[in-house]
């Protein structure tokens, strides 16, 4: 936009206008404030002046002005994170301490962040003293779902002295009939808005100064049935004639005889009055969303730009000011629309031409993402593609990510294919819709395609043109270029990165691994993002094959690359990887201390993160695992109340494991099982290598229920067959395998020999010792001693469970031992009574855990308010704002913030409106 | 391709045909114009009626053409 901040501001009309207190106090009602205001009619009504004469008429009122945030709303805004930005930016305009978090959430973006971004705009406003109203204008231009959705969460929150007022073409998708119901919707329509012949007198004679008979104002009110945009046309030729009755009588007996179109029989006749230049002048600029004098006259090819912008604000003619200097104007939409289709109708042809210009005009300032629709409207999808590539990293930095998608899809595929940058950028949208094949065209094509250093507009036919000042000399590059030629340059190491992802999408490891190491050797040492990207997928490599030194040393350099990249939450959501990676080397207490320091440098963050739920949750399956079940409770309550926009889509499934985990070592089992149905259904495959199949973990609870025929289905279903050499990814599967057989043993003791699944274990646990899988070797040697004891040798089996003991002692393994239930308790039991033996001590500290399993706690919520919270939440339940209740207890505004941040948190709520609701249901209020 | 006719209150000029998806306008002699022009799919047909929802025309009728003419 080349005026900053015109969107946000509320429009100045310059002429009189004319007093409309019939609609203006309809929305005064002293008994309630409404909560939306709704102006919906057509084109050209004068919705927009209606709500600039209401803020004004409340602001003459009683002392009691509205803060006024204004939005004109445009493409760009459905967009949800371009309608949040100007949103906040908009409520900044009134309060400049609101928001600031709320800007700051939404900087960091990442999934879900939209909610946290709303709740803490909403805590704002509810602090703001006396009445607020948020204006959206033009919303019918709002096309998305999300952005639709954001508005009704906006609307079913808003603090009482809040009110929302809409202006649209069409009635928007916002429960409507639930406000209207609950009597909280003020609506204007198009018969309300329509002049009436006492307000169109007031309009043509007083605010325009003519001298128009009552027949003729009355001719005209009919014959433009009230339409603001027809009377305020009328007008103005009816002023070409003369202005007075005697002048104008024709034009309104001719006008009034016609059927034609309103718009077009005042346009006509409004420009035959005008000057040949002027004329001109209207339908060159018509193509221009924004006006300025130097722009128009890289239009018009004339000198005249800023006088004749000067000379059309004189004297009303379709021009609307945008900024204080009244540098920048736009048409009325209607007008505009009007005289673009005359510009076609008289010069087929000409738009082309002049869109070019206009890109031109914006390219030389470097204004590419306002340059870039137009060069699209003139059909000069080359010239378009080459200002998208320089606009890419702006594009990028400011997350407008659907004008991204939306040009993308507006350019032919050969054009695309032509150069890399947006080849790539295609490539990376059919990784996101999972087309492996088409990332692969693309990303073919941007390695074949030849880099952008050939002249402008050359290679797509767009015909030689080029700005003004690109013809005139050959200027040094611009940043603009050369952050292009950066990214240029950087292309090769991220298309490999790209290449690997597919690779590890189709279970490619050795591919995987070759495509990021040449990723790597590609990256230049500042090129943090693919460097980071490479190094991720070979420590994911690493891990998978069972290489745990590799996988721990490479996935350390990804996250500190990531960090270096200024990714926060990718880098503390990496944790989550890093800290299994120790765990399958026994190293809880390195998982723990990682959790826990990403925990804390996630608090420093305003907000949690897209990934801190996920933290909380890999903190508590390690608490869980070291037998310390109310600390990981309160961690997976934690993630909880976060909800789902703290975790990543590829991490949901982990609460429901880590829960299962829990209601296990309670002894719940059942319950444990259904916590495992639901972590299979959220569980996406293809992100990370799947090292403890879900199925495989409800087998092994299975087993410990006794419900040996499921676990056989399970071994069925997946084709688990005894393996004697069991690789790394398959040896969870194969000691749930090996239990299974040995539980079966246990059942019927006739059940053949443990022989060879004793033999296989030795493998196990051999090979597990020499490649550092701690936590596979304690699991293994679990296993064999349980094997041994049915067996009947209980010696070996004492002597295995002894050492694993031993070094459980370091590790801090518990519930390893412990699920596995009567048997290991009676083996235990054996070990312990014979001091001799290492681990002794371990054991008795594992059976007095199992004695005495923590009480399953469940809190009801809400009653651990305080005294003072539950004043403060009886008097959020009341219509009094944030301030009046800050009056009321003797606090601050922020005391009062304090106090009501712990009722949200204590609620598990984000907003006021919410608390309230949520008291209510508890009986709390 | 289906056809739509599109009835609007007023007499539209042609030169608003090219804004309106090349949409043939006729004026009727009951004072409306109707507009009529296939359409690949029900998007289009909908950007047609955004289009003549910005420049304030009146919706009248629409109808679907059952056979292309």
């Amino acid at each position: 936009m080349a005026v900053p901040g015109s969107r946000l501001r509320v429009p100045v009309p310059r002429r009189r206008l004319v007093a409309r207190s019939r609609l203006t106090g309809r929305l005064l009602d002293p008994a309630s404030t409404p909560r939306l205001v709704l102006v919906a009619a057509p084109a050209g009504f004068g919705k927009t002046t209606l709500l600039v004469q209401w803020l004004g008429s409340r602001a003459d009122g009683a002392g009691d002005a509205p803060r006024a945030a204004w939005l004109s709303l445009d493409e760009g805004d459905a967009d949800l994170h371009g309608f949040l930005s100007h949103l906040i930016a908009a409520v900044r305009t009134t309060e400049t301490d609101a928001g600031a978090d709320a800007l700051a959430l939404l900087g960091r973006g990442g999934d879900g962040a939209a909610d946290q971004v709303l709740a803490s705009l909403l805590n704002d406003l509810d602090a703001l003293a006396g009445p607020t109203v948020i204006v959206l204008d033009d919303y019918h231009v709002i096309d998305t779902d999300a952005v639709h959705g954001v508005v009704t969460a906006l609307l079913e929150d808003l603090p009482p002295q809040v009110t929302l007022a809409i202006a649209t073409r069409m009635d928007p998708p916002l429960s409507l009939s639930r406000l209207r119901a609950r009597g909280e919707l003020a609506e204007i329509r198009a018969a309300d808005l329509r002049f009436t012949v006492e307000e169109a007198a007031g309009f043509l004679n007083d605010a325009l100064g003519l001298a128009l008979d009552a027949g003729q104002v009355a001719a005209l009110e009919a014959r433009t049935e009230g339409w603001a945009a027809g009377l305020q046309l009328a007008g103005l030729a009816a002023r070409t004639h003369g202005g007075d009755a005697q002048g104008a009588e024709g034009f309104v007996r001719g006008f009034a005889g016609s059927h034609r179109f309103v718009l077009d029989y005042l346009l006509d006749e409004v420009l035959r009055g005008l000057p040949d230049e002027l004329r001109d002048f209207l339908l060159a600029t018509s193509i221009l969303g924004e006006l300025t004098g130097p722009l128009c006259d890289a239009l018009t090819g004339r000198a005249d730009g800023r006088e004749a912008l000067e000379a059309l604000d004189r004297a009303n003619l379709f021009v609307v000011a945008l900024d204080e200097g009244r540098q920048w104007f736009r048409y009325h939409r209607l007008f505009a629309e009007a005289l673009r289709a005359q510009l076609g109708a008289r010069e087929p042809g000409r738009a082309a031409a002049l869109n070019r210009a206009a890109a031109d005009w914006y390219a030389a300032r470097a204004l590419f993402t306002d340059a870039i629709p137009y060069a699209l409207a003139a059909g000069a999808t080359g010239r378009a593609a080459d200002l998208f590539e320089l606009a890419l990293p702006g594009l990028r930095r400011n997350r407008q990510d659907h004008s991204l998608r939306r040009w993308l899809r507006a350019l032919p595929d050969d054009v695309i294919g032509r150069r890399p940058l947006l080849a790539t950028l295609r490539a990376w949208g059919s990784l996101s819709d999972a087309d492996l094949d088409g990332v692969e065209a693309w990303l073919d094509a941007a390695q074949a395609g030849p880099a952008t250093d050939g002249p402008v507009g050359g290679p797509d036919g767009d015909g030689a043109f080029a700005g003004p000042d690109a013809e005139t000399w050959n200027p040094p590059p611009t940043d603009a270029e050369r952050a292009r030629d950066r990214e240029l340059r950087e292309l090769p190491a991220m298309i490999e990165v790209y290449r690997a992802s597919v690779a590890q999408a189709r279970g490619d490891v050795p591919g995987t691994v070759a495509r990021a190491g040449r990723a790597l050797e590609l990256a230049g040492p500042a090129d943090h993002l693919a460097r980071g990207a490479a190094a991720g997928y070979l420590g994911l490599a690493a891990w998978a094959s069972g290489d745990l030194v590799t996988a721990v040393d490479t996935f350390g350099d990804a996250v500190r690359s990531l960090r270096a990249a200024g990714n926060v939450t990718d880098a503390l959501g990496a944790t989550v990887v890093l800290a299994q990676m120790w765990v399958a080397r026994g190293r809880l207490d390195e998982a723990r201390r990682l959790y826990e320091r990403a925990l804390a440098a996630a608090e420093r963050q305003p907000g949690p993160l897209a990934t801190t739920g996920d933290l909380h949750v890999g903190l508590a399956g390690v608490l869980c695992e070291l037998g310390e079940d109310e600390a990981a409770e309160r961690h997976l309550r934690a993630a909880r109340e976060l909800g789902a926009a703290a975790s990543l889509p590829e991490n949901r499934h982990r609460w429901y494991l880590v829960m299962a985990g829990l209601l296990r070592a309670r002894g719940d089992v059942d319950a444990a099982a259904a916590m495992l149905d639901r972590a299979e259904a959220l569980y996406l495959p293809g992100f990370f290598p799947d090292l403890q199949p879900i199925p495989a973990v409800r087998a092994r609870v299975a087993i410990a229920r006794g419900r040996l025929p499921e676990a056989l289905g399970w071994a069925r279903d997946h084709r688990v067959v005894a393996d004697v050499e069991a690789t790394f990814p398959r040896l969870y599967d194969q000691l749930t395998l090996a239990r299974l057989q040995v539980a079966r043993r246990r059942a019927h003791p006739g059940a053949g020999a443990l022989g060879a699944v004793i033999e296989r274990l030795d493998g196990m646990v051999s090979a597990a010792e020499r490649a550092g899988w701690v936590t596979a070797w304690l699991d293994a040697s679990v296993v064999r001693a349980l094997a041994y004891r049915a067996a009947g040798d209980t010696e070996a089996a004492v002597g295995d469970l002894s050492s694993a003991l031993g070094r459980s002692t370091v590790t801090g393994h518990c519930r390893l031992f412990l699920d596995e239930g009567v048997p290991m308790l009676e083996l235990l039991g054996d070990v312990a009574r014979r001091p001799e033996l290492a681990g002794g001590e371990r054991a008795a500290e594992l059976l007095a855990i199992a004695s005495h399993p923590a009480a399953a706690s469940g809190d009801a919520g809400g009653s651990a308010l305080s005294e003072r919270e539950l004043e403060v939440l009886r008097l959020l339940a009341s219509e009094s704002t944030g301030p009046e209740i800050a009056r009321r207890l003797f606090v601050s505004v922020n005391t009062l913030r304090t106090h009501t941040k712990h009722i949200f948190t204590k609620l598990e709520v984000n907003t006021r409106r919410a608390a309230v609701r949520r008291a209510r249901e508890l009986g709390l209020l | 391709m289906t056809g739509y006719l599109i009835r609007v209150g007023g007499h539209l000029d042609d030169h608003w045909s090219a804004r309106l998806d090349g949409f043939a306008i006729t004026r009727q002699a009951d004072g409306t114009s109707t507009l009529c022009g296939p359409v690949r799919d029900q998007a289009e047909l909908h950007g047609v009626l955004a289009g003549l929802r910005d420049i304030g025309a009146t919706l009248v009728e629409l109808r679907r053409l059952d056979a292309d003419p």
